[in-house]
């Protein structure tokens, strides 16, 4: 049964930056949620804390859309910090959402706390966030700026969270910022995730989809090349971690790369045979992913985003005629990927072997 | 639950949460214009496309007797899809899904007709790459069941395409309408089709919340230690329906409750909820435990004391007033078939000697519901007596809610806030649509994925099929020489009195749903 489920805020209030009043608040307003006129009492919902970390409105922009939907689907204690470069002192505001289910009761699904600040309130933010995470709970950090991971917010989030969340979509030098992240994670023994990768979840399931059966393997034996379409000026982060997912893989190994006009240009061996691989941009319609294409055996196989329909579009090039489908697109806003996201356990180990394949061959 | 049934070579599948896509396949479904093809199969396989989970050579044939075209099938279907489907219809990708759409028209005893059909799947084989594998879908009438195995068998059909492949059969209940009948079918699919590759599908074990009920006993380590004779005092299955027979007279007359419902959907919540533990979901092992529980359900000797049978007379029901069931359409105007059935089983084996298992099913009841309740023992001890209402504490209560509202809740006592040490019944309540939110699968999304994956785990084996009607086989013989009458009740209750008394007797009372 598909829940009617509405997300609507109940209260707003700015407090004074004391957790405890924020608890007591937060006590209040559940209570009150319960009185509010319904038969029954409301159930006060938490499977997660999530924790954002911005530095400007566009930043609380992006969070609030998330914590507009994100509780359908992970109802959870939601903290945003903000530090901007003017502010002085600490500031707190906080709401609440209920979700109606069925038009009858109500569940208190998202706790939310925002946090203002400036860069000489690092420390005392940290120590609000660490005391207003429900305990037993795990904690999901979002990097929504390019934060050094060696700052104290940063570094003390890092140590409380199971969880750390970037987007190295747009970010400039994005792979060494990645790298830098992906270590202080390790450090730190967090799962390090990124919106760049799991936003293109669907394309890689299309990709490994195509070599599934008896015969699938013994294709990816006979991988000629390997061509992936995306970006602006230059190859997409996405494109890359594509690439790098394949690379990873298929366990390719690194014998001559290209860096030029954008693109990148490699040759791979899989220890019989040379593997072309070449990441490049869309030049056409500027996708962050446009295209995959593997030829093995002489056959293409294609997963290509059709920017006209808005479809996916799946083929493989027999001699003998092509097999073609296409299909419904996936929504690729930050809550749906959110919602993807915070259950893949294994996306975080699969998503480093992916990075360190595309680090080894822009190196 | 179950797990990836089959372990891919694909090294991209590696790491990857969506392990779970079938190899490449043609389903065959016979029956392809009937009701059940547009409500529930057509849109389930499209589902599954749009979700991504079909193989990337994937193919239906629909075969029937009209005289239909591959365009007039594809025409239909869309309709179908555009109707029933839980995501609606997306034209372009409809379009794409589709040209996977064939049509065969034959009688399911004409032989060239299952020649036409090889032909077509050895053509679909060629150009949609489904590399000879088959699974045969036989949503037709069960009568026709034995038939159409026989000539599958007989047009070379069930050894896959030319370069071989696999075959399965997916048949729907009713499987027989008693023992006798039952084991006749079992023999006939029998020699054309290996026990393995028989999948009789019970849409309830396709449920969320049925498959949950594993998760909930074995995926948490506070239930199972409780979960025996020793805490538990009764164990109550309820499918209650606010609707009629909904126009199927003429079935509802050869089958009834018990046939319908119990034989099959209650004994398998059932048994998923009075099984032993596995040691993994690999293999046969939940559904060798599932039987165990079945074989170890007692015989009902005293029919007249441990089942109930009822029929609804006219009365009201959600604000309306609705006919008797002698009075629906396709129904003897003297007709004793129940609409209304209640047991009490007895599983004698070490986890659950002397707790008593009621089961209850009606139609034309005040609301629509399928539940388990566990009832748990009392305290030995009671301390807080003259507290409670009426100086009577109100035992735990466990309910899985399997629908509508898909949850769980747990009854327990609390004090209430005063001077006083007044003590209170409190409901702690979890709601899937709440905490999950997403809109779940149909159970034949799941149930047709795990068919083309070949994992039988929600499927049903024949033993539990053959222990069923061995339970209730002597139950129907009794009914008809006249044991415990048919009782009416008014349309819009909770079924006869007697099944009230039945339960009463044992000094319990039917869980308020």
């Amino acid at each position: 049964m598909a829940p009617n489920v509405a997300i609507e805020r109940v209260v707003e209030a700015p407090l004074r930056v004391d957790p405890a009043a924020i608890e007591g608040e937060f006590n209040r307003i559940w209570k009150e949620t319960s009185l509010a006129g319904y038969d029954e009492s409301a159930v006060r919902l938490r499977v997660v804390n999530f924790v954002a970390v911005g530095a400007d409105d566009a930043a609380t922009e992006r969070f609030e859309r998330v914590m507009n939907v994100l509780p359908e689907h992970h109802p959870c204690r939601g903290v945003l910090v903000t530090m901007t470069a003017g502010a002085s002192g600490i500031e707190s505001s906080i709401y609440a959402h209920c979700l109606r289910v069925d038009g009858g009761s109500r569940h208190l699904c998202a706790e939310v706390v925002e946090l203002r600040g400036g860069p000489g309130d690092e420390a005392a933010l940290a120590s609000v966030v660490l005391n207003l995470l429900v305990p037993e709970l795990p904690v999901a950090v979002w990097l929504l700026a390019p934060f050094e991971p060696e700052t104290r917010l940063v570094a003390d989030l890092l140590d409380a969270a199971d969880n750390v969340f970037v987007d190295s979509a747009g970010v400039p030098e994005a792979m060494s910022h990645l790298e830098r992240l992906a270590r202080a994670a390790a450090d730190h023994e967090v799962a390090l995730c990124d919106l760049a990768w799991s936003r293109y979840d669907t394309w890689r399931a299309l990709v490994a989809q195509l070599f599934d059966g008896p015969d699938g393997a013994q294709r990816l034996d006979h991988v000629e090349s390997i061509s992936v379409v995306g970006g602006e000026r230059e190859a997409s982060t996405a494109a890359l971690l594509i690439a790098g997912w394949l690379v990873a893989q298929l366990e390719l190994q690194l014998a001559d790369a290209e860096r030029a006009g954008g693109s990148l240009r490699v040759t791979l061996y899989d220890g019989s045979r040379g593997v072309r691989l070449g990441v490049v941009p869309d030049t056409r319609h500027n996708l962050e992913l446009a295209s995959v294409t593997i030829r093995a055996d002489g056959v293409d196989f294609v997963v290509q985003y059709h920017a006209e329909s808005g479809h996916m579009h799946v083929r493989e090039e027999w001699p003998d005629g092509p097999v073609h489908r296409t299909l419904a697109p996936t929504a690729t806003d930050d809550a749906s990927v959110f919602a993807q996201a915070l259950d893949d356990s294994s996306g975080p180990q699969l998503y480093a072997r992916a990075l360190a394949a595309v680090l080894a061959l822009l190196r | 639950m179950t797990t990836a049934a089959v372990a891919s070579p694909n090294p991209l599948r590696a790491g990857m949460r969506l392990a779970r896509t079938p190899e490449p396949c043609a389903v065959v479904v016979f029956g392809a214009t009937g009701d059940l093809t547009a409500r529930k199969l057509m849109p389930a396989l499209y589902n599954l496309a749009r979700e991504r989970q079909l193989p990337s050579g994937f193919t239906v044939a629909g075969f029937a007797r009209r005289d239909w075209t591959d365009e007039q099938f594809r025409a239909a279907m869309k309709d179908a899809v555009a109707k029933y489907s839980r995501t609606g219809l997306d034209e372009e990708m409809w379009d794409s899904f589709a040209r996977c759409l064939h049509y065969v028209q034959g009688t399911f005893d004409d032989m060239a007709a299952y020649e036409a059909l090889g032909e077509r799947l050895h053509k679909q084989d060629e150009a949609h790459g489904t590399a000879g594998n088959r699974l045969f879908y036989l949503a037709t009438p069960p009568d026709a069941y034995a038939m159409i195995a026989q000539r599958l068998g007989e047009a070379g059909l069930v050894r896959g395409g030319k370069d071989g492949g696999w075959t399965r059969l997916v048949v729907e209940k009713p499987f027989g309408r008693d023992l006798e009948s039952a084991r006749q079918l079992d023999q006939a699919l029998g020699v054309v089709f290996r026990e393995r590759y028989i999948f009789r599908i019970d849409h309830y074990l396709g449920k969320e919340t049925v498959q949950n009920i594993l998760v909930f006993r074995f995926g948490n380590g506070i239930f199972e230690p409780i979960w025996n004779r020793r805490y538990v005092d009764n164990v109550q299955v309820s499918v209650a329906e606010t609707v009629g027979i909904e126009g199927r007279g003429g079935y509802y007359e050869q089958a009834g409750a018990l046939r319908d419902m119990v034989q099959n959907h209650l004994l398998q919540v059932l048994s998923l909820v009075a099984m032993e533990p596995v040691a993994s979901f690999r293999g046969d092992a939940v559904r060798d435990e599932k039987a165990k529980v079945l074989h170890a359900i007692q015989p009902i000797e005293d029919v007249n004391r441990h089942t109930v049978r009822g029929q609804y007379v006219s009365g009201a029901v959600l604000g309306e007033t609705v006919p008797g069931y002698r009075q629906e359409p396709g129904v003897d105007p003297r007709s004793t078939v129940e609409t209304f059935a209640a047991l009490r089983l007895q599983i004698e084996n070490w986890r659950w000697a002397g707790v008593p298992f009621y089961l209850r099913v009606g139609k034309r009841l005040p609301k629509r519901a399928t539940e388990v309740a566990i009832t748990f023992n009392r305290p030995p001890l009671q301390l807080f007596r003259e507290m409670s209402p009426d100086n009577d504490p109100t035992p735990n209560l466990l309910v899985l809610r399997i629908q509508p509202d898909e949850g769980i809740s747990l009854r327990f006592g609390a004090k209430v806030p005063g001077t006083r040490s007044d003590v209170r019944p409190v409901n702690m309540d979890f709601r899937y649509g709440a905490t999950f939110g997403a809109s779940p699968p149909e159970a034949y999304e799941r149930l047709l994925l795990d068919a083309m994956l070949g994992d039988s785990t929600l499927f049903t084996r024949w033993d539990s099929v053959e222990a069923a009607w061995e339970l209730l086989t002597p139950v129907l013989e009794a009914w008809a020489d006249g044991a415990s009458p048919l009782q009416f009740y008014e349309a819009g209750t909770w079924g006869p009195e007697r099944a009230r008394e039945m339960i009463e007797r044992d000094g319990r009372e039917w869980h308020r749903m």
